[in-house]
C-alpha cells in the first residue's frame, strides 16, 4: 500500500473520532454511564493529536530548507498543497 | 474564517430569536477565535501553528540547545493546565485556543520527519490507554470538572496519543491493508471537520433516547455519514476548484 492510502486512512479514523467525540455530548450523564463515557472518551482521545501530528510530519521541510522558500504561499495554502506533493 | 463566520451568523440568529441580549463584541470574539462551535478551535491552533513552522525547522535544524528547549513547551503548558485546574476547579477560558497545548505533537511530527524513531507496540498503547483511564478516574474522584478529566489536554491522554502515533508510524512501514471507505472519510476530512457539528445538531434533534449506547450509536453514525454525505454532494454541485477549497471540500 502507498503511503497516500496509510496516511488517508488514518485520517479517516481521526476525523470519525472526532465526530464520536462530539456526538458523546447532550446525553445526560447523571443517569448513568459516566465511567463507560470517561473510558470510551480515553480511547477516542488521540484524535486532535494525530492530526496534529500528521500536520507536522507532512511540512516540506526540503522545500523550506532550499532559498526558494515562499512564506506568503505556505501561509495562504495552509501548507496543503506543498504537503501532499510529499505523501 | 468563512465557516466561523457562519456557525456566529447562526448562533447570533438563534440568540435573536430566543430574546437573548445580542453581545456584539462577544460574537467578534467568537468569530476571530472560532468559538462559535467546539471544533473551529483546531484550525485557529494550525494557523498558529502554520505561521511558527519556518522558523521551527529552522531552528530544529540549526540550533541543537534550542531545539532540544522546543520539547519543553508542551508539558510547561500542561503543568499550568493542572494548576489552573486544581487552583480555579474549571479549565482556563483559552486553553484550547493556544498552539502549546499541542506544539509538542506538530514538533513530534517534524522530528519523525527528520528522521526521528518513534515506534510503540499494541501492548504499549494499552498500557497506556489504561494509565490514561486511571488518571481520569482519579481526577474525578478530586472533584475534577468533567470537562478536564475527560480532556484531549491530559497527562494521560498524551502519552496514550504518542503510543497511538508511534504504533502508527511501525505500521507504516509494513501495513498492506487498504481499507477504500477510511480513505474516502480521510480525503473529505476537512471538509467533514466543519460541517459535522451542523449536522450533530440536526441528529440531536432526531435521536432522543435514555439507553446512552443507542444515543451515542445513532447521533455518530448518522453525524458522520450525513457529513460524507454533505462533502461528497458538494464536491459534485460546487464545481469551481477554488470555492471548494476555501470552504475545505478538497
Amino acid at each position: 500500500m502507498d503511503r497516500r492510502s496509510y496516511w488517508q486512512g488514518i485520517r479517516g479514523i481521526s476525523i470519525l473520532a472526532v465526530v464520536m467525540i462530539h456526538a458523546l455530548g447532550g446525553f445526560d450523564y447523571s443517569t448513568g454511564y459516566g465511567t463507560e463515557f470517561i473510558i470510551l472518551r480515553q480511547i477516542i482521545n488521540f484524535s486532535v493529536a494525530t492530526f496534529v501530528f500528521m500536520s507536522g510530519y507532512f511540512v516540506p521541510i526540503e522545500k523550506m530548507q532550499a532559498g526558494h522558500f515562499d512564506y506568503i504561499a505556505w501561509i495562504l495554502n495552509r501548507g496543503g498543497g506543498d504537503c501532499a506533493s510529499h505523501l | 474564517m468563512i465557516w466561523s463566520l457562519l456557525y456566529s451568523g447562526a448562533s447570533l440568529v438563534s440568540d435573536i430569536h430566543h430574546g437573548v441580549t445580542v453581545h456584539w463584541l462577544e460574537y467578534a470574539y467568537r468569530f476571530v477565535v472560532g468559538k462559535s462551535t467546539t471544533p473551529l478551535y483546531y484550525i485557529v491552533v494550525l494557523i498558529q501553528l502554520t505561521i511558527i513552522t519556518p522558523w521551527v525547522v529552522n531552528i530544529s535544524q540549526r540550533n541543537k540547545k534550542i531545539s532540544k528547549l522546543l520539547w519543553l513547551i508542551t508539558p510547561f503548558y500542561l503543568l499550568y493546565i493542572y494548576v489552573w485546574n486544581f487552583r480555579a476547579g474549571v479549565s482556563p477560558r483559552l486553553y484550547e485556543t493556544l498552539f502549546p497545548a499541542w506544539f509538542g505533537f506538530y514538533y513530534l511530527g517534524i522530528k519523525a520527519r527528520c528522521g526521528l524513531k518513534l515506534k510503540c507496540s499494541g501492548v504499549g498503547i494499552l498500557i497506556a490507554l489504561v494509565a490514561s483511564c486511571v488518571e481520569a478516574l482519579a481526577l474525578r474522584t478530586f472533584g475534577l470538572s468533567r470537562e478536564f478529566y475527560t480532556s484531549q489536554i491530559t497527562i494521560g491522554s498524551f502519552l496514550f496519543s504518542i503510543s497511538v502515533i508511534g504504533w502508527l508510524l511501525k505500521q507504516s512501514d509494513t501495513n498492506t491493508k487498504k481499507l477504500k471507505w477510511l480513505e474516502k472519510f480521510g480525503d473529505c476530512s476537512y471538509g467533514i471537520y466543519y460541517v459535522h457539528m451542523a449536522i450533530l445538531t440536526l441528529a440531536g434533534k432526531l435521536v432522543k433516547c435514555n439507553n446512552w449506547y443507542l444515543y451515542l450509536g445513532a447521533r455518530f453514525v448518522l453525524t458522520a455519514i450525513g457529513s460524507l454525505i454533505i462533502v461528497l454532494a458538494g464536491q459534485r454541485i460546487i464545481k469551481s476548484k477554488s470555492i471548494l477549497r476555501h470552504i475545505g471540500f478538497i
